[in-house]
């Protein structure tokens, strides 16, 4: 037999659960615009019924329900959906990071415009071309020198600017490194804080949503999975090292690299000597915009400049000035290998211990269209560890053979100069750890660069050119082979015009003279010669000319700004898919809220009333039947 | 398709949308103020390298014009001047005639010697002619004021002292501009080419035909080398500058087996041994311890005839009353020096021509590639403001949309 007092026990549960879910609601609504929250649903059940099958169950019909119970309140979410979100933004991490910088590199190069050094460049030659015409008159030296300044000050500008694009970078690496550290910190003591709840047989919705909030901003920092196949052990991994392990973390750490002018590496923190090799994100971005990127424009900036100031110099300081002096530099670099053989103390023991010359020039003047005669293979220094090989044969001209070395991965040019010998200089190095414009390594096996061109004195390996050895330049022919050495740092960080020069103009090498006398004041040979640099063939890298070089150089920022831009945009409509998808799923309706609200607000009227009818009911039965 | 919307869903998109359209707005109206497609190199990395190539062409081709105009104020000074001294050489191609064929008095020969003096101090003026700053036009890369000195003394049959020798003090060095890509101009006057009347020959007395070059030299020829190899013997020295394409002829003497050599056009060689060397000298065409074109040795035996000379010659036969000597030698020396001058106008003449051509070239060039730039990185202003429109429209639309999607919630309809 049932309780008198069955229905008032029934009405008040009913009463609880739906305040309960008027709580939920209302949780629901206030959260209805918190980043990573989800919707919270209230599950009710029905109490157990009275009997159960038994002996002492009494005999009556069917079973009597006792009013409802609350199940759960749990969250709504899509475990899997989630996961796919955090591996994806990694995408949107990196290419808006990426979007945003190279738009200001972009800026940095300043075109189409009369502001760039392109514009200063070609006000340069302009220059040289009016003191053609004029050698002897002091208005057109002024002009070459003060053209030369704004050109050399629009190059240190833009090695300041493109460092500041490093520098940033670099800054925001370390930034980020912590941001990562913190959130991984976080996420580590979440998954404590949760299997804690968990164990009490709640369920921690508000920490389950903090979780996976964290972890999708981690995921815009760096390309990590998240793995919960183990309810009790959240795990974090990235490529195939594991961050997170339930309350285990693997933090970052900041070393400094000094093969990579000191900026920072990110290290294992239980292990610094290990670098992490960083996978997408805001901070694979930051890395490759720094080390790739960045770097590469400053060595781009720095092969134009040095070899423009060489070509320069190289005439310059073989022509004659007004007071008929000769072998005075146009522009002057700092700092240099402060030796005349190129003898450098690389680990600063004391003791020279390698040769670091940026160019040599040889003896013979050759004619681009000849045929060599000879066969042999050139070997030179790469971008790859070891050195490669070029062939040349009998039948190549000395055009093929230069297009030929300046086509391979070498990292040493050719090019024939003014008076047609061969010049071989060095470009940037792919590997940090190999100096930049340093000719490391020249052979050959045949007699294309002793008796041909006039570099080297002797064939084969015994008389190759190798950098690692000191008085490297002993293997030049030493009478006639012209080398000079390389700079120490970034060239176009500290190119500026000889002083000497913007002192006196007088002083600007304008004609070459003639049988070794002074040039004539009205002789403009070496200006003319200075102002064709720039249609010339260069050899810069993979580039024919000086403008070939700027177009390409600014090209191809360009191309990267776009395809940049576009990855951007693509990635953001999938995430944003991705996200509309869940916010779907796990977002607030208020109309549902509403809803919801008003159900249960009318279950609680309800079971008020049942509560009413019974104490109505009891009232009859004890203060009216008169007993 | 999904079948609940969050609350949230559609402020966010629309928030997004507003967002990108109001960048596209502000980029859509910088292009109209800028007046350019490319804002940013993304826009057109490829229109953008293009737009800077052209730009440095066009910025070449003001400097080719620039060049192009200081030449031509130089040429057209020469050209001036080479008129006025071929004026004067045919009025003194007309006295000689006049001198050489009418019977005339001493008395008038000797106003007809003053009158080609006068006529000569004339065409000296000429040649000494300055440009704008000062340096002689004529004088090849020297800048000074004069690009001819002269000697003045006494002159058989003259009453006072006259110019007797004129010497060249400028250089034969050239000068270039460049008015198109690789294509250059002479921009200086060579005087020792341009006055002189005959071919210059230097005969050497010194037999040289056993001598052999001991170390490789060279030898430079109105400033171009000839490189020379140890083991030459006279003869292939001989047979290297016959085939250097310079305009100097070299022989052996077959009686005295001296090395002669003669230009084969009216000029001054200009002849020297490299630093260092001695061939020439050795071969007792030059003295080393001077400078050309005054260097020729002493025992060698030349010709070496300017126009003035040809003048000069001239006057003094008529101051001797010399008529055979003006209707042979004179005439003859006169009608050289006139070749001369016309052949050098008709290089300044043609030098001229090109720099009009390569200008009016330059002009159209300039045209085309002003047309590329604006192509590359100019606005279409119709295109500019109807894409500006678009979006504008679109932003609108957006805005009243949201007035739509962001409705009241049930919340608004209950009490």
């Amino acid at each position: 037999m049932t309780s008198t007092f069955t229905g008032i026990e029934l009405g008040k549960r009913s009463i609880i659960a739906h305040s309960q879910g008027l709580n939920v609601t209302g949780q629901n609504m206030a959260n209805a615009s918190v980043e990573g929250y989800s919707r919270q649903v209230i599950a009710m059940k029905a109490s157990d019924p009275l009997y159960f099958p038994g002996l002492n169950s009494e005999v009556t019909a069917g079973q009597i329900g006792q009013g409802v119970d609350i199940a759960e309140i749990r969250r709504v979410s899509d475990m899997q959906l989630t996961s796919r979100i955090i591996s994806s933004t990694h995408e949107r991490g990196y290419w808006s990071t990426r979007s945003d910088y190279i738009l200001r590199a972009e800026q940095i190069y300043n075109e189409p415009s009369n502001l760039s050094i392109r514009k200063k460049m070609d006000e340069f030659w302009d220059a040289w071309n009016d003191l053609a015409a004029f050698p002897d008159q002091a208005p057109q030296r002024i002009a070459v020198v003060s053209a030369g300044e704004n050109l050399t000050s629009s190059i240190n500008n833009r090695f300041s600017e493109l460092k500041n694009l490093r520098d940033d970078a670099d800054l925001e690496i370390r930034d980020t490194v912590d941001q990562i550290n913190s959130y991984m910190k976080n996420i580590a003591a979440l998954n404590n804080e949760i299997i804690r709840v968990k164990n009490t047989g709640n369920n921690p919705n508000d920490l389950l949503d903090r979780r996976d909030l964290l972890a999708e901003k981690l995921g815009e920092l760096i390309h990590i999975t998240v793995d919960d196949k183990d309810p009790d052990e959240f795990n974090i991994h990235m490529g195939g090292f594991q961050l997170v392990q339930g309350d285990k973390v693997a933090l970052f750490e900041k070393a400094t690299d000094i093969e990579n002018s000191g900026y920072t590496r990110v290290v294992w923190a239980k292990s610094p000597e290990e670098s992490v090799d960083v996978m997408g994100g805001k901070l694979g971005s930051l890395l490759d915009l720094r080390d790739i990127d960045f770097r590469g424009e400053i060595q781009k900036l720095d092969t134009m400049t040095v070899n423009f100031t060489d070509m320069v110099n190289s005439i310059h300081n073989t022509a004659y000035d007004l007071k008929g002096e000769t072998g005075r530099n146009f522009f002057v670099e700092h700092p240099y290998v402060n030796n005349i053989n190129g003898n450098y103390d690389s680990n600063g023991d004391g003791e020279f211990d390698q040769s670091r010359i940026f160019s040599i020039t040889g003896a013979n003047s050759l004619e681009p269209e000849a045929q060599i005669g000879i066969a042999g293979s050139l070997t030179l220094s790469s971008s790859r560890d070891e050195n490669i090989v070029i062939n040349y044969y009998a039948t190549d001209t000395v055009k093929d053979l230069i297009s030929r070395i300046n086509h391979s991965e070498t990292e040493v040019f050719a090019r024939l100069d003014y008076q047609g010998r061969l010049s071989l200089k060095a470009g940037s190095a792919e590997n940090m750890s190999n100096p930049d414009f340093v000719i490391r390594h020249v052979e050959d096996s045949g007699y294309f660069l002793t008796t041909y061109s006039g570099i080297l004195q002797n064939s084969g390996a015994e008389g190759a050119f190798d950098w690692q050895n000191v008085d490297a330049v002993s293997q030049l022919r030493q009478e006639d082979t012209a080398f000079s050495v390389a700079p120490t740092n970034n060239p176009s960080a500290w190119l500026k015009v000889n002083q000497d020069l913007a002192r006196d103009s007088s002083r600007v090498a304008a004609g070459f003279g003639t049988n070794g006398r002074p040039a004539a004041s009205k002789e403009g040979d070496a200006a003319i010669a200075i102002a064709s640099i720039m249609n010339s063939d260069v050899a810069l890298g993979k580039s024919r000319s000086f403008q070939d070089h700027m177009a390409e150089t600014i090209a191809s920022i360009g191309e990267r700004g776009r395809a940049a831009e576009l990855t951007l945009n693509t990635v953001s409509e999938n995430i944003a898919q991705l996200r509309s998808t869940r916010e779907n799923l796990v977002g607030v309706n208020l109309d549902e809220e509403i809803t919801q609200m008003l159900k249960f607000q009318h279950g609680y009227m309800a079971a008020s009333r049942i509560i009413t009818q019974f104490d109505k009911m009891l009232d009859t039965v004890i203060n009216r039947m008169g007993v | 398709m999904n079948g609940r919307i969050s609350t949230n869903m559609p402020r966010w998109n629309i928030q997004s949308s507003l967002m990108d359209q109001g960048v596209q707005k502000n980029n859509a109206q910088e292009k109209l103020n800028s007046n350019t497609r490319i804002l940013n190199l993304r826009d057109d990395p490829v229109g953008a390298a293009m737009a800077m190539k052209y730009s440095s062409k066009s910025n070449r081709i003001d400097q080719f014009v620039r060049n192009i105009d200081n030449f031509k104020a130089v040429n057209t000074e020469a050209e001036s001047e080479l008129f006025n001294i071929l004026d004067m050489l045919q009025t003194t191609r007309d006295l000689a005639v006049r001198g050489a064929n009418t019977p005339t008095s001493h008395g008038a020969m000797q106003e007809m010697a003053a009158e080609v003096n006068g006529l000569l101090n004339q065409i000296l003026v000429a040649a000494n002619h300055v440009d704008q700053n000062g340096n002689a036009i004529f004088s090849g890369n020297v800048a000074r004021d004069k690009a001819f000195t002269f000697v003045e003394a006494n002159v058989p049959g003259g009453s006072s002292q006259m110019i007797v020798g004129i010497e060249y003090v400028g250089d034969n060095a050239s000068n270039l501009l460049e008015i198109a890509d690789r294509q250059y101009l002479e921009y200086s006057f060579d005087g020792s080419r341009l006055f002189w009347a005959e071919n210059h020959q230097i005969a050497s007395d010194r037999d040289a035909r056993a001598f052999r070059l001991d170390v490789d030299s060279s030898i430079l020829i109105n400033g171009e080398t000839i490189d020379l190899k140890a083991g030459d013997s006279i003869y292939s020295i001989n047979e290297k500058i016959n085939n250097s394409g310079l305009t100097v002829e070299a022989s052996i003497d077959q009686i005295t087996g001296g090395l002669t050599l003669t230009s084969r056009v009216p000029q001054k060689l200009w002849l020297e041994d490299v630093e260092g060397g001695s061939v020439l000298s050795d071969l007792g065409i030059i003295d080393s311890r001077r400078r050309p074109p005054y260097n020729i040795a002493e025992s060698s035996q030349q010709t070496d005839t300017s126009v003035f000379d040809s003048v000069i010659f001239l006057r003094d036969q008529f101051l001797q009353n010399d008529i055979e000597a003006i209707g042979s030698r004179g005439i003859d020396l006169l009608d050289k020096s006139i070749n001369t001058i016309t052949s050098a106008l008709t290089f300044v003449g043609s030098n001229s021509n090109i720099a009009n051509l390569a200008q009016q070239k330059l002009d159209f060039d300039k045209i085309n590639v002003e047309n590329e730039i604006s192509r590359q990185v100019g606005l279409d202003i119709a295109k500019g403001i109807t894409d500006l429109q678009n979006i504008n429209d679109a932003y609108q639309t957006t805005l009243k949309t949201a007035g739509k999607v962001l409705q009241p919630t049930l919340l608004d309809y209950l009490r």
